[in-house]
């Protein structure tokens, strides 16, 4: 949301994440994964409802410690809920934090979103956020990514977006892309599956009743 | 950002402004039970005025606390602010202050007609309203502990009243005492600086509780 720090697209950023696993009240909801990860690479999370992507997103985000395996940056350690200026990031997740009685213009403002003319004066956001359409508000959601940042992080986001709007979200996906940003986006559905670089399938911890002995890499 | 939220908390008071209207209603209300319940004799009154007043403060208040963080919580906002490096302990004070000015400021404006109301010389009242304000600003940020501790629990509402009220004695009592004091023309200053002295506490405290309570809340979804 701060766009004075822009990033860099000539810094090397390699983002690796070593055998984390979704975790929930001190359960392993997933297997633990690692992946590492680039300027302008796509990785794109699957598997079935509940498995845990959300909540994997969310410790990449920083929102929830990751308590098994570890993050680095460029073979440094990376805390995301510490380290907020190495690697910007922009979440956006199930609940959007969109506000019902502000006008979708009013929103994109206090969310920092760079908004064009043509945006401010369409006449769907001079109106207040509850009389949206779910895929209205979800496209709304998409315009409060900057391409300013250096990791997108993003949560179902062709949920409610028709055919318009997800080619509209395939076409952001692939400028931050080329820019030089970093994707990671849990989907269902195809979206910008062209661009993909990594998937990962997330599969169910094998053993839910005794998860610390079910992943090696500690800390 | 936290003028922009300040922005936001202010677009939002002009346009429901039933929060305000129904916490100040609240106020009245309670209020207005003492006089019926006491009787109307005018010395039996001028002896438990301020208390009325405090009491009536405290009571109204502590509801309006739950709203403090409930909404950005639950529309994902504080992820958001979280995940962009604003700093939540920053953000509670901006709600603060957003809540003691949109809520507690049209409260303040209904004391000239309590003060009718229990024949208050209007000469006192400037006093009696600072005195009142620096204890509703100290209240709010307890308010702030409070609500942001109770967050995502069930009935958050009246188990935040529960923490809130014990630690809010102090308040009570020194408020009650500098009021008193500005009533009875005595040397109210003792009780103030007392009240002023506890709201600091609370100015250093609250901050961080509520920060880590926030934080501590994010955890949980």
């Amino acid at each position: 949301m701060n766009l004075s720090q822009s990033a860099q697209s000539t810094s090397k950023i390699q983002l690796s994440c070593h055998s984390v696993a979704a975790m929930r009240a001190g359960m392993a909801l997933t297997k633990a994964v690692s992946f590492t990860i680039e300027r302008g690479q796509y990785l794109q999370l699957r598997g079935m409802n509940g498995i845990g992507k959300s909540t994997f997103l969310r410790q990449l985000a920083g929102l929830i410690p990751c308590d098994n395996g570890h993050l680095t940056l460029n073979d440094a350690p990376y805390d995301p809920a510490t380290d907020r200026l190495s690697l910007k990031t922009h979440y956006l997740g199930h609940r959007d934090g969109l506000h019902n009685d502000l006008t979708g213009f009013e929103n994109l403002q206090l969310l920092g979103a760079r908004i064009d003319e043509q945006t401010q004066s369409h006449p769907l956001y001079q109106r207040q956020l509850n009389s949206y359409s779910a895929g209205q508000r979800q496209r709304l959601n998409l315009l409060t990514l900057s391409d300013e940042a250096d990791l997108w992080l993003l949560d179902e986001p062709s949920s409610n977006l028709d055919g318009d709007n997800l080619q509209f979200l395939e076409e952001m996906i692939k400028a931050f892309l080329k820019k030089g940003g970093i994707v990671i986006a849990a989907t269902h559905g195809d979206v910008a599956q062209s661009s993909v670089t990594q998937q990962i399938q997330l599969a169910p911890s094998s053993s839910k009743q005794a998860p610390s002995q079910s992943h090696a890499g500690g800390r | 950002m936290l003028w922009q939220i300040f922005k936001r908390d202010w677009r939002l008071a002009m346009r429901r402004p039933g929060d305000a209207l129904s916490y100040i209603g609240f106020f009245v209300m309670i209020a207005t039970l003492f006089p019926l319940a006491l009787g109307p004799a005018p010395d039996k009154l001028a002896l438990v005025t301020s208390s009325i007043i405090w009491i009536a403060v405290l009571l109204a208040s502590i509801p309006s606390f739950e709203r403090l963080y409930a909404e950005d919580e639950q529309s994902g906002f504080i992820d958001r602010l979280f995940v962009s490096g604003t700093s939540l302990g920053g953000y509670a004070m901006v709600r603060v202050l957003s809540h003691f000015i949109f809520m507690g400021g049209p409260l303040l404006l209904t004391l000239p007609v309590m003060a009718l109301f229990f024949g208050i010389a209007l000469g006192k009242l400037g006093l009696l309203m600072m005195i009142v304000a620096i204890g509703l600003l100290s209240l709010t940020l307890l308010g702030s502990i409070g609500a942001s501790l109770t967050l995502g629990a069930r009935r958050s509402g009246i188990l935040a009243a529960i923490l809130i009220l014990p630690l809010a004695f102090p308040l009570l009592i020194f408020g009650t005492l500098a009021s008193e004091a500005v009533l009875t023309n005595g040397d109210f200053m003792p009780h103030m600086l007392l009240l002023i002295s506890a709201g600091l506490v609370l100015l250093v405290i609250s901050p961080v509780a509520t920060l880590y309570a926030l934080r501590f809340a994010l955890e949980e979804r």
